[in-house]
């Protein structure tokens, strides 16, 4: 089986690069992991134009019916291996292998962890690094946020409408990455409690979170700890072919087009749009990088 | 064999046996949730010896509780009441395949 275009990514990036991509007329496939991306994670987007309110699963779900309509294949698999081949490349999943002329990179960014011994272990059993998903597991529990940027303050903000007791905990001694408007209704919310000049230095529990130790060797028992420390490009697949990067960013140029020919990346992932993670801009990146390879297919045909 | 919904009420006897039962506790406003149910579906399908369940989250609180269940989807493996292994967040198909395989 042979694809014009395969989108590895399922956010807003691979979603409209799937449109247009569609509308090109494209045999394309879309790989999807995480469904959605981070996107499909917001609880509230406000600022998408024609939505004044919709939840982030809800747009990804329109988007989704949108490619669709335009004979756009998904599958629900994680690619495991890009492999170049004459004017060619080679995808590897663990169960099969395709091939395609053009592959458009959508991978996004994924969360920074904490690295602590335990905190893979209880992952869903009170560590999560997403207060929109899984907040409403916590009505009247105590949770912690750690972290000091927009991701932090928003997740507390978010979990004070579930939880009994909300700490936010930053290494820092002020905000100085976070909104205005954020910090003023941190400070104001009487659920939750601002401890600074900490760390967590172990996540303690068997079958469910117990308690955390903090580096001024205070411990508080927890229900729950959400790690909002920032996210990191998901670059490994295109790391093994030694694309060219920009601080861990895909580096692209105006088209989208990666250091490697034929591979266009868009979205969280790449150095572009002034690495504004927005959905708006990663759609946009999204189309120009499916323009882009639907051109230069176009210019090799013959 | 197509999937069980499991609820407060059959909980106990669709867990209860010695072959193994598989779970996927999920919720509707959840993105990974509806990539990892066809999947889940398809899996039912392929291994139709054994019995996979399905947990709304929203609905049986109880059960996502007494899991401690804080993070979905969440996949977990149980035979004869006790759990021998969960899997939380998005898995492939080739993954939970394994997964199955090793319990079976």
């Amino acid at each position: 089986m042979e694809y014009d275009l395969v989108i590895i990514g399922s956010g807003p990036a691979g979603m409209t690069a799937g449109i247009y991509s569609g509308r090109y007329g494209l045999k394309t496939k879309i790989f999807s992991g995480n469904y959605g991306g981070m996107a499909a994670t917001a609880h509230k987007v406000c600022n998408f134009p024609s939505h004044k309110e919709i939840t982030g699963l809800e747009l990804m779900n329109k988007m989704k019916e949108q490619a669709e309509e335009l004979n756009v294949e998904f599958e629900y698999n994680l690619v495991e291996k890009i492999i170049p081949e004459k004017k060619r490349f080679k995808i590897k999943t663990s169960d099969k292998e395709i091939k395609t002329k053009k592959i458009i990179f959508a991978t996004g960014t994924k969360h920074r962890k904490l690295n602590l011994e335990s905190e893979n272990k209880l992952l869903g059993r009170g560590v999560s690094y997403c207060a929109a998903c899984d907040g409403a597991f916590f009505r009247e529990k105590i949770v912690a946020v750690v972290g000091g940027g927009d991701s932090a303050l928003t997740s507390a903000i978010l979990l004070s409408q579930y939880a009994k007791k909300v700490y936010l905990i930053h290494r820092g001694n002020n905000f100085t990455s976070a909104e205005k408007i954020w910090i003023e209704q941190v400070n104001k919310n009487k659920k939750i409690e601002i401890l600074f000049n900490e760390e967590v230095i172990e996540i303690v529990g068997e079958d469910k979170l117990k308690k955390i130790k903090l580096s001024s060797k205070k411990e508080l028992e927890l229900n729950g700890i959400f790690i909002e420390i920032g996210s990191d490009p998901e670059t490994k697949l295109l790391d093994e072919l030694k694309i060219k990067k920009q601080d861990k960013y895909i580096k692209v140029n105006n088209e989208q087009e990666t250091s490697i020919k034929g591979i266009f990346a868009a979205g969280d992932v790449t150095t572009n749009s002034n690495k504004f993670k927005q959905i708006i801009t990663a759609c946009a990146e999204g189309a120009i990088a499916a323009n882009s390879a639907y051109n230069q297919i176009q210019s090799e045909k013959d | 064999m197509a999937t069980i919904k499991i609820t407060k009420e059959n909980f106990d006897k669709e867990t209860s046996g010695e072959k193994l039962i598989v779970l996927d506790f999920w919720a509707g406003w959840c993105g990974p949730c509806q990539a990892m149910s066809p999947i889940f579906e398809q899996l039912s399908e392929e291994f139709k010896e054994i019995k996979f369940g399905k947990v709304n989250v929203d609905e049986e609180r109880e059960i996502a509780n007494a899991f401690n269940i804080s993070g979905i989807p969440s996949i977990s493996f149980i035979k004869s009441k006790e759990e021998l292994d969960r899997q939380v967040g998005f898995i492939s198909k080739e993954e939970l395949k394994n997964k199955i395989k090793e319990f079976l």
